[in-house]
């Protein structure tokens, strides 16, 4: 019977605490999607008031000045470019020994102390001062290198490598075939997690993206809308209903893939039984 | 505790049904085998039992009490698996007092059982050591006395011995059977293994397809099988299977007509495949004998009768010459008729 | 074949396998931080001096960012471990509909940083932000939060843990998912009479150590960072009086609006300094390096 009544009470949380989440979400979107001539709150409350064409006017008229093309080249970008080096760096460091790997594991491991706020300096100054870097290449350059995704895959691929890699060395393959025809196709879910993970953080990249605009014209979402909000004629509906797209993208891919996301960041934490 | 089940139906989720109308009952401190392949539904039984899932349909006993919606903590059972049986993270002595702790027992109660389980399984050495570090026959060791610590009405062992060496199953074996008669303590034991099954069980239940085949002691299964399926189970060699037809102007002797005519299958133990007549015998046959094996005590006979081989087992030397055709009678004791469906009809002690 | 030969190919190969991150790692971290402490950018700036320390201590906004910074800290990083994994064991134990309470605790996180903190500024907006809308229907008096200073910090620091929640959220219902599909010692637990309260002591905790040294070094690498937040929900010119100063903020403005290198990397280096004194422990306890691989096939 406790039990029971627990199980009731721990329901009956989850419960009020989904409704507190789900209602920021509805309020963005009555507020996007009421009628802007709507006088009373409670109109722009009613459902049957929203008027869904918002949405798509809004997003067409301000493309232009959205760059919303830009930020997705550049997370598209640096995430595949951050998967490639992560896949092959993890592959060499579970199944190679060589000269160095100790030391090579330790600086990275060191990386992760390294704040942003250190390295962003002395890099502002060695893209702004070379000539080949000003295009999308500034934006995408420091972003690629992630402990993390290298940690996750080293943890996934170790699995794989336990079971399949001595089995593919007798049947003669050699490492790149492994890593092409056994690895790859058995650990989608690590590598969709690398993939969705660095897609988010530079999306959603506000520092790096704000100093290097200094020099270049290159703007990201975030900074373009914080700049169109602050303009006089720009409206507050018409700034929110640009989130509501951008959160929407986001959130769609990010829930759709989410079971794939578990599990990779399952892998990355590993067992804890003795 | 006896156990009863009535009707019982399980399917898991979206699958087609594993129990189908399964119906039996346990009597209180009998040590019963569920004998079967892994899809047989023994697993399904003995998870039925402990409460991990619910029957679809029919009701599950205790004692004349239904205990269908009772959760596994409610239920004082005593459970072992061969894949976990043991917390990783806590060492033997924590293990075995575990089910104590939750039971809310006093430190110094919880100890002095403890100690004395160690003592009955033989684990007093390995008090401090962790699961990862002991091997198969000691982790089932420790499981057994973590099982029967508290004292349950009933034990559930899931094929406790899979794991084990060949070598040690014997011996945890024995002690498993010695606790189980000195508790007098019901107990269920699911296993494919049929020699762990003959040796150990006051009663069989043979399951295949998600139904019991028979249920019954393991002499009567052997010399009274219902089913054919149960009949081909047990024995080393498996029992000879021929369609019935293949001996019908004997079969028309010794059957009445009616049972005649639903005759499809002959069975026929190897020990009931004599070179001379018994006092009963169901048939005569004349049919070379192609090979004969002798070991040890006993030999056997490979025979080649109409395209069908037959094996006969008797002692050392009793087969004389291959390569003839010899005279073979089928004694009544181990023969058996069984209609299309497998059940059986006629023959044996019938 | 030598002995030897087979070990040399591996270590060439390996490392051109690793020299795209090798390059990218000490171009854009290790010599970038050599670059700056020792060498000086460019034929001005010259490199580090210890005695900037002494000049930032006297800054009276260094003094303040870093107060910022050890707030959110304190604030955010404890609860976001204890309640993240609170509501992740809650949403694991339902057993209704459980996919969509886990989908719909994991939005806040999916709707990406930027995105989620413009919705938060939103809310507490004078004219129809959901605050307002909300104690008007009480009939209480609305105000403009976002100009009350501690109203205003207040809904921040609220945005930075609704954030790091979402962190610690996905990582534990990850690794609680992965728990629960191991059945086996669960059922055993059940049988032996275990509660789900006991069961969560004695069968999830025990199995969770690793998970919250990763929770506790993500959340710190999360706050102790933070400056995207900052910037967008107080509108950046306005972050220096609020809560969203933080270190990280003090370098930006120190080096790229005053234009004064030294003090910028100093309190870079303190921040350094504080993201080691954090994660060192966290870090000790994962120490997991990839083991040497065995067994190799050896070549004929």
């Amino acid at each position: 019977m406790k039990r029971r009544i627990l199980h009731c009470l721990l329901f009956l949380l989850v419960l009020l605490g989904a409704v507190a989440i789900i209602l920021p979400f509805v309020w963005l979107l009555s507020m996007t999607l009421a009628d802007p001539k709507a006088q009373t709150t409670a109109a722009m409350w009613q459902p049957q008031q929203w008027r869904w064409a918002n949405l798509p006017s809004i997003l067409v008229t301000n493309l232009k000045h959205l760059h919303l093309v830009t930020s997705f080249a550049v997370a598209l970008i640096t995430a595949f470019l951050q998967l490639l080096v992560s896949v092959l760096a993890a592959f060499v460091f579970v199944h190679f020994n060589f000269w160095g790997k100790r030391l090579f594991w330790i600086l990275l491991v060191c990386t992760l102390v390294i704040p942003t706020a250190i390295v962003i300096i002395p890099n502002y100054q060695m893209l702004m001062a070379s000539t080949w870097t000003r295009n999308l290449s500034a934006l995408i350059g420091p972003e690629i290198v992630n402990v993390g995704a290298v940690w996750l895959l080293i943890a996934t691929f170790q699995v794989i490598a336990q079971r399949f890699y001595v089995e593919a060395q007798l049947d003669g393959a050699s490492d790149w075939y492994y890593l092409r025809h056994v690895v790859i196709p058995l650990t989608h879910p690590s590598l969709i997690t690398v993939f969705i993970s660095q897609f988010c953080l530079s999306w959603n990249n506000v520092l790096w993206p704000l100093v290097v605009n200094r020099r270049l014209s290159l703007l990201t979402w975030p900074l373009d809308l914080q700049k169109l909000g602050q303009q006089a004629h720009f409206s507050y509906q018409a700034f929110l209903a640009i989130t509501t797209w951008a959160i929407m993208f986001l959130a769609f891919i990010v829930l759709w893939l989410q079971k794939d996301l578990l599990t990779g960041i399952a892998t990355l934490v590993a067992d804890d039984d003795r | 505790m006896e156990i009863t089940f009535k009707h019982v139906d399980w399917a898991p989720n979206r699958q087609p049904a594993i129990l189908k109308d399964v119906n039996f009952t346990i009597p209180d401190g009998k040590l019963v085998v569920f004998l079967g392949s892994r899809h047989s539904g023994i697993n399904a039984v003995i998870n039925l039992i402990a409460g991990f899932i619910r029957p679809n349909q029919g009701e599950i006993r205790f004692d004349q009490q239904t205990i269908n919606l009772q959760p596994p903590q409610a239920r004082n059972i005593g459970f072992l698996s061969s894949e976990v049986s043991l917390y990783p993270q806590l060492n033997v002595f924590d293990n075995i007092a575990f089910p104590l702790k939750v039971l809310k027992i006093k430190k110094g109660d919880r100890q002095k059982r403890v100690r004395t389980w160690a003592q009955l399984v033989n684990v007093e050495k390995l008090l401090k050591r962790y699961p990862a570090s002991l091997s198969p026959q000691q982790k089932c060791r420790v499981a057994l006395a973590r099982a029967l610590v508290k004292k349950p009405d009933l034990l559930l062992l899931a094929a406790p011995l899979k794991a084990v060496l060949p070598t040690e199953r014997s011996e945890l074996q024995q002690l498993i059977l010695h606790l189980q008669a000195s508790l007098g303590i019901t107990t269920i034991w699911t296993t494919a293994d049929q020699d762990e099954a003959l040796q150990s069980a006051d009663l069989i239940a043979i399951m295949h397809h998600g139904k019991i085949q028979q249920l019954a002691t393991p002499e009567e299964l052997y010399h009274n099988p219902q089913k054919l399926f149960v009949a081909r189970f047990l024995g080393h060699p498996p029992i000879n299977v021929l369609p019935a037809s293949l001996i019908e102007p004997a079969v028309k002797k010794y059957l009445s007509q009616d049972i005649y005519r639903h005759a499809e299958f002959v069975a026929i133990r190897p020990e009931a495949i004599t070179l001379e007549p018994p006092d009963d015998y169901v048939a005569h046959i004349k049919a070379e004998i192609k090979r004969i094996d002798n070991f040890g005590i006993s030999s056997a006979a490979y025979i080649q009768f109409q395209e069908q081989e037959l094996v006969s087992s008797a002692i050392s030397d009793y087969f004389k010459q291959a390569d003839q055709l010899t005279d073979l009678y089928f004694a009544a004791q181990g023969t058996y008729f069984f209609d299309p469906q497998g059940q059986r009809i006629a023959g044996g002690q019938l | 074949m030598t002995k030897r030969a087979p070990v040399n190919q591996k270590t060439f190969s390996a490392w051109l396998a690793l020299l795209p991150l090798f390059i990218l790692v000490v171009g854009f971290t290790f010599f970038p931080l050599i670059k700056i402490l020792f060498i000086g950018l460019g034929k001005t700036v010259q490199p580090f001096q210890i005695n900037s320390f002494a000049l930032l201590a006297k800054d009276a906004n260094f003094r303040q960012a870093l107060k910022n910074t050890l707030i959110l800290c304190l604030g955010v990083v404890p609860a976001s471990l204890v309640i993240g994994f609170f509501l992740a064991w809650a949403v694991s134990e339902v057993r209704l509909l459980r996919p969509v309470w886990r989908t719909i605790y994991l939005l806040p996180l999916a709707s990406g940083f930027v995105g989620l903190t413009i919705l938060m500024q939103g809310l507490f907006q004078f004219r129809q932000g959901l605050m307002n809308e909300g104690l008007k229907l009480e009939g209480w008096t609305v105000r403009h939060w976002l100009q009350i200073p501690t109203a205003a910090n207040a809904a921040f620091m609220v945005t930075v843990l609704i954030q790091g929640l979402g962190l610690s959220f996905v990582i534990f219902v990850a690794k609680i998912r992965t728990l629960q599909h191991r059945q086996a010692i669960y059922q055993l637990a059940a049988i032996d009479g275990a509660s789900s309260r006991q069961q969560l002591r004695y069968v999830t905790l025990p199995a969770l150590k690793t998970t919250f040294w990763v929770v506790l070094l993500v959340e710190l690498m999360f706050v102790l960072q933070l400056f995207d937040q900052a910037y967008i929900f107080f509108n950046h010119h306005l972050v220096s009086q609020h809560l969203g100063f933080t270190l990280t903020y003090y370098v930006y403005q120190t080096f790229w609006q005053q234009h004064n290198y030294q003090l910028a990397v100093a309190a870079a280096l303190v921040l350094m300094g504080l993201m080691v004194l954090g994660m060192i422990i966290p870090l000790c306890c994962l120490k997991k390096h990839p083991r040497n691989f065995t067994p190799q096939i050896k070549a004929l």
